[in-house]
């Protein structure tokens, strides 16, 4: 759900309609800042109906630093929770660790067993503040190929202490094929499937190569899925054993003309149709249960901190990709990225400007 | 599952207005109900730089950044 009018304007046939199943809702967006009326009636419907889902973006599972940012967002988060019935919860994976928490971007994190313990704890402080079971979103982003190969074990174990699930993104998943001529089966296959509850779905756009190579996916959403993402779209479903829910993000202040709204119907009519004829769901569903462990004090790496701030910094200042590549971490393997995905982590964060 | 139509009449509005929904900060904004003394002539300052305080949100057309690749 987007809180822009274009947006709206662009599910009401859908809604009208009774198409509209499930809403997932960034709730961390819209902390500080007042609901619309309309907004709220159709978040509290979908609440009250056990049909909404909660989506957060700011709480950086990966910052190797605690500090009040992450405490007051759990706070809020409970307040949340409090007022609003959400059915689960999701975060994404990767760190964000610059000054201004809402501008940051979050890049990923080499699995290592420092890393590993630092996203365990954050998650188990996010299972703590809620009732409602927890899972982990795929990035898009990744520097080198040997970040897309270790993502789903690195999920996988992150996720295993306190029973929590998946969101696969297929775009993200999408974008890392196109980026590094995977197939997509071929990464889907790494992720631990059956702790996939939730498929995400969405459109993005082509970034011209730095190095006069392959334009690079990034995942925009701004455009219409990708057909070889409807294509992988039916296999998927049937891979997913566990899997209860299936979302279109779409950004709202791109459906901005009736062509774009008309296309964007088409792609929610076509998942639709795929569903329908697909065996999910399953009718049954898994329990994803909270784990209670006792409380301890939050785990923290001020080396690791120095290298992430450190990290995001020399990517937003104007360095080539071959001097970041020079640089000498003890976590990151600079070494071993792609340049040009570096150059494009560039790009993203002096389009976020986290400073 | 149907919508309530209270709930679609307020979403149709919103859809036909195109009004721009942009959260709105919840900070009150202060009346000054005293009349502005005349101020005496500018005195030149060196130009100062707008710095987005910590955790500020600023103006982004409303893109998300927390797929990565955004």
């Amino acid at each position: 759900m987007m809180p822009e009018a274009d947006f709206v304007s662009a599910i009401l046939p859908i809604l009208q309609n009774n198409s509209v199943d499930v809403l997932e809702w960034s709730f961390d967006t819209f902390y500080d800042v007042e609901e619309p009326e309309w907004l709220s009636g159709l978040l509290d419907f979908y609440a009250e109906n056990d049909r909404l889902l909660g989506h957060g973006v700011y709480y950086s599972l990966f910052d190797a630093r605690w500090t009040s940012r992450q405490k007051d967002w759990l706070q809020k988060l409970k307040e949340e929770f409090r007022h609003r019935k959400y059915n689960h919860i999701t975060e994404h994976f990767g760190f964000m660790n610059t000054e201004n928490f809402h501008q940051g971007v979050p890049l990923p994190v080499p699995l290592h067993s420092k890393t590993l313990q630092i996203g365990k704890d954050r998650l188990k402080r996010l299972q703590d503040a809620v009732e409602v079971p927890v899972g982990v979103e795929n990035l898009a982003f990744s520097f080198s190929i040997d970040d897309v190969k270790e993502q789903g074990e690195f999920l996988e174990k992150l996720i295993e202490d306190i029973d929590g699930f998946l969101i696969l993104d297929l775009h993200n998943i999408y974008c890392q094929s196109c980026n590094f001529e995977i197939d997509m089966q071929e990464i889907i296959r790494l992720y631990p499937l059956e702790k996939v509850k939730e498929i995400h779905l969405s459109g993005g756009s082509w970034q011209e190569s730095a190095y006069g190579n392959q334009p690079v996916r990034r995942d925009t959403h701004d455009d219409d899925i990708p057909d070889e993402i409807i294509d992988v779209l039916p296999k998927a479903l049937s891979q997913c054993l566990n899997l209860e829910y299936v979302i279109i993000e779409r950004l709202g202040h791109t459906l901005d003309t009736d062509e774009k709204k008309q296309l964007f119907f088409n792609d929610f009519n076509k998942v639709k149709g795929i569903i329908e004829v697909s065996d999910f769901p399953t009718g049954e569903t898994k329990a994803w249960n909270k784990r209670k462990g006792e409380s301890s004090e939050p785990i923290e790496d001020l080396q690791l901190y120095h290298e992430q701030t450190k990290l995001t910094r020399i990517l937003f200042d104007e360095n080539t990709a071959q001097s970041v590549k020079n640089e000498a971490f003890h976590y990151f393997k600079p070494e071993n990225w792609d340049k040009e995905m570096i150059a494009t982590a560039q790009q993203i964060i002096k389009k976020w400007n986290p400073y | 599952m149907k919508v309530p139509a209270l709930v679609m009449a307020s979403l149709l509005a919103v859809s036909v207005s195109g009004q721009t929904t942009k959260p709105v900060k919840k900070v009150k904004k202060t009346v000054s109900k005293t009349k502005k003394a005349e101020s005496p002539k500018p005195v030149k300052t060196a130009e100062t730089k707008f710095v987005p305080r910590k955790d500020t949100v600023l103006g982004t057309g409303g893109a998300c950044p927390a797929c990565g690749m955004g």
